[in-house]
């Protein structure tokens, strides 16, 4: 009997703590479609919603990404010296749903040292060169906490958010004698992360959980009795 | 009395010799070569004859640089939609010292504009050429030494372009070229006579007048 009452008090406890101390939370990440060339209006980024059933959504992440792959391409046409030539080209990226705009900034610059002319206007050869932007994507992550944006991404379906990429160039020539052309190349995907806290049991669970207890209790004592 | 308006004439004639030569100063100027358009950058030599010092005093040198410079921008608008691409072109011509520090600076705009091309393959352009001039003057003790003393000097001109362009899928084409040469004037103040000088001077002046009253008083006595 003692040790029946012990268990069920041990019960209630651990119960109790989790509930009402910390409350489990978790999450998972969806990916949206991948815009392969991001430069103009494009079709925009769908997001799988989250799924309520799992329980209270605290948070949206929004991550996002774009490689950016742009090329310069320049020829030092000076007969008469070298030419340093500098580019820089860049992307903006801006993603809208109705309760938020995120945007992602890419891009860099490339210094060119070209010889003299070598008669051949073809990005290519000792006056002539192709710079083609590499490397890990860009990217840009931000959180929501406010119910507006809860709201809107939580149920069935998809979310579907708007997205426009922008992009931008300038090409400095030493020399004045230069050709130069700057062509954009950048796409845009993005992920969500939702992190949600775990369906709490309701007091009255607990009741029940307690009154079943007290019922095996009950039984086994009628038992042990005669 | 003769004697008095000798010796008056002669005070007053070397008066007038001393005021007039340190009053004066005179300049003289040499053209460099010329040297012939080309693209830029280049750099090259411009040839000044030096300053004689024969002539008297150099008080100051003046370098005026002169550069034809001529430039243009073609471009080609690859993307569907027309393009306004801002365009610059600027051009420097320095002329500096054997040691490089500088004498004269030209600095000149070309164009600075923003051309609309046509999306779809069309073109636009623009071009531009100007005569670039600018000069400046020294009047310390080290330019003074070094452009005085026989022959020539070299000096270094060279000449410089930037451009610069914004905007995507453009094909963009700048050619720029530039001559170059100047010429120097040196004002200088012309050698003043010794002292000596003038006292040779008075003494064939006091000997003309002694000559002239001997050869009155020789009159009188005949």
């Amino acid at each position: 009997m003692k040790n029946l009452t012990k268990l069920l008090l041990a019960g209630t406890a651990i119960a109790g703590s989790n509930a009402y101390a910390n409350v489990p939370t978790q999450s998972y990440t969806v990916n949206s479609n991948v815009i392969a060339n991001a430069k103009g209006n494009t079709a925009g980024l769908d997001f799988s919603k989250f799924n309520l059933s799992l329980g209270t959504l605290q948070s949206v992440q929004i991550t996002l990404f774009s490689d950016f792959n742009t090329s310069i391409s320049v020829e030092n046409l000076s007969k008469s010296s070298v030419s340093t030539i500098t580019g820089t080209a860049g992307s903006v990226l801006t993603m809208t749903v109705p309760t938020l705009t995120q945007t992602l900034t890419s891009g860099g610059s490339h210094v060119f040292t070209e010889a003299k002319f070598d008669g051949l206007s073809n990005f290519a050869g000792a006056s002539g060169a192709v710079f083609t932007f590499s490397g890990a994507p860009f990217s840009s992550t931000m959180s929501y906490v406010d119910l507006p944006t809860l709201a809107l991404f939580s149920g069935l379906g998809n979310l579907h958010a708007s997205l426009v990429g922008t992009s931008s160039s300038s090409v400095i020539g030493t020399s004045g004698n230069t050709r130069s052309l700057v062509q954009p190349m950048f796409d845009a995907y993005g992920s969500v992360t939702y992190t949600y806290a775990l369906p709490v049991p309701e007091p009255a669970t607990y009741a029940m959980l307690a009154a079943g207890l007290g019922l095996i209790g009950v039984a086994l004592r009628r038992r042990k009795s005669p | 009395m003769k004697l008095n308006t000798i010796a008056a004439l002669l005070l007053t004639a070397s008066c007038l010799m001393a005021t007039a030569v340190s009053a004066t100063t005179l300049t003289v100027s040499n053209n460099s070569n010329v040297i012939v358009s080309q693209d830029t950058d280049w750099s090259d030599f411009l040839n000044f004859q030096k300053f004689n010092p024969a002539l008297g005093t150099l008080t100051s040198v003046k370098f005026e640089l002169y550069s034809n410079i001529a430039g243009s921008v073609t471009l080609t608008n690859y993307n569907d939609d027309p393009a306004d691409v801002p365009v610059t072109l600027d051009v420097s011509v320095f002329l500096n010292r054997p040691d490089n520090s500088n004498l004269v600076l030209i600095s000149a705009s070309l164009f600075n504009t923003v051309i609309t091309v046509p999306g779809g393959g069309g073109s636009g352009g623009t071009s531009n050429s100007l005569l670039a001039y600018n000069s400046a003057t020294y009047s310390g003790p080290g330019d003074l030494a070094l452009f005085s003393g026989p022959g020539s000097i070299n000096t270094l001109i060279t000449a410089q372009a930037n451009s610069t362009v914004f905007g995507d899928g453009i094909d963009v084409q700048f050619a720029t070229t530039a001559d170059g040469y100047g010429t120097v004037t040196y004002a200088y103040t012309p050698a003043v006579p010794e002292p000596q000088t003038y006292g040779m001077l008075l003494l064939g002046m006091g000997l003309m007048g002694m000559l002239a009253r001997r050869q009155q008083s020789r009159a009188k006595q005949a």
